[in-house]
């Protein structure tokens, strides 16, 4: 007899595990309660902002000037329209040439935020793409015409060629990835950093020389292609929050 | 947390990412040799018109210079280097070479061949710059003492040395 009451107290810890998980289940929400309590609202708005690396690698080079504003809109739960604008100068001095680039671009694209984030944080982890455009001008310098002869030395050696040839009206396009991250330093207040690989589309070239740098786009690649870095501070003006 | 130390491998293994493909370039160096071209002389049998024969103890040197190109060397096909100094004109550069060969008695035996040619601005790259190529090029010979015939057909425009220019036939 002992034997089934033991075996019955068993039955009822199984009941029991079960009684607990309906209770759970069967609280109903009222009627005047809030339904998700935990769910964190984020800020939807345009961001702007001024890439800071570039003022600052025209103090320490001499031979870089340039200034960029970045902009974004978010579209999304994780999509955001964004675009950069600015103007750059670089002189190019290689060994044989020496040359000035001078002009505007433009960027526009999109972002697209993969982080995921704790609680009420704003932090981003984006890849996005761009499309590019700069118009331009190039100045060659000066130029030494290359006669060197490894095998036999140089029998009519040229001095360097002190000049001003600019051709003026060159554009190029081009479309880029890039990746990065952002994070939310005070409140509204964003820190990015982010590097881009470009591929030119197409590009006007000068006559009877090359185009060795495009605003926008950093040094043109013999294969026609590019790196870039950008490291901003913007700031959030909010519109609304979901 | 875990989501913030992966974005934070991943941007550092970009980074180093980035850092290797933009360190290095192929249009860092300059590999082409030489970039501005010699004008490129085969020498062939008269006889035997597809033989390449070569000349005994050659010296070449430009008429009114010193410095010699080449000095008794036994060769059968030479590159010679042409006068790009006037390459922002457009007036023809003439250079009259000396083609002194030597037979095993010692006894000399001058050529001298008149080149033309118009030197022209070329670009080529970043990393090589700007090379003179010559255009309109002509050769005539003043003096033909060992030379037989100079066959410069196919020649206009000095701008490789992937073949040779002149064959001159002795």
């Amino acid at each position: 007899m002992f034997k089934y009451f033991i075996s019955l107290a068993f039955v009822f810890v199984v009941c029991k595990i079960q009684a607990q998980e309906q209770v759970k289940d069967s609280i109903a929400p009222k009627a005047n309660q809030k339904t998700d309590s935990i769910s964190y609202k984020t800020a939807y708005g345009l961001r702007i902002g001024i890439d800071i690396s570039k003022p600052i690698l025209g103090e320490l080079n001499e031979r870089y000037s340039g200034l960029e504003f970045v902009a974004d809109y978010r579209i999304g739960k994780s999509l955001y329209i964004a675009t950069e604008f600015g103007f750059e100068e670089e002189t190019a001095n290689e060994d044989f040439t020496n040359s000035t680039v001078n002009g505007n671009y433009a960027r526009i694209g999109l972002n697209y935020n993969q982080f995921k984030n704790w609680l009420d944080m704003n932090n981003e982890l984006l890849i996005g793409f761009r499309y590019g455009y700069s118009t331009f001008k190039q100045t060659l310098n000066s130029y030494t015409p290359n006669v060197t002869d490894a095998t036999n030395g140089i029998y009519f050696p040229l001095g360097r060629v002190e000049t001003n040839e600019t051709a003026e009206g060159l554009s190029a396009h081009w479309g880029e990835m890039l990746i990065g991250f952002k994070v939310e330093v005070f409140t509204n207040t964003f820190i990015s950093v982010s590097g881009s690989y470009k591929i030119m589309l197409d590009i006007n070239e000068p006559e009877d020389f090359k185009a060795l740098y495009a605003p926008g786009f950093n040094r043109i690649f013999e294969s026609n292609t590019g790196f870039g870095f950008n490291y901003t501070i913007s700031y959030l003006i909010p519109f609304k929050k979901k | 947390m875990k989501h913030r130390k992966r974005a934070v491998q991943f941007a550092i293994s970009f980074c180093i990412g980035l850092v290797l493909f933009s360190a290095c370039e192929k249009d860092d160096f300059c590999l082409e040799n030489p970039v501005t071209p010699r004008l490129v002389i085969r020498f062939y049998d008269n006889i035997n018109r597809d033989i390449v024969k070569r000349v005994d103890r050659l010296s070449i040197f430009i008429e009114s210079a010193p410095d010699s190109i080449l000095r008794q060397q036994n060769t059968d096909s030479i590159a010679i280097p042409l006068n790009p100094t006037n390459f922002l004109s457009d007036e023809i550069t003439s250079t009259t070479y000396v083609f002194r060969t030597e037979d095993g008695n010692a006894s000399e035996k001058e050529a001298k061949l008149t080149i033309e040619y118009i030197p022209e601005r070329d670009y080529v790259s970043r990393s090589c710059g700007f090379r003179i190529i010559f255009n309109d090029v002509e050769i005539t010979a003043t003096e033909s003492a060992w030379i037989d015939e100079i066959d410069t057909e196919n020649l206009t425009t000095v701008d490789n040395q992937n073949a040779a220019h002149v064959q001159i036939f002795h």
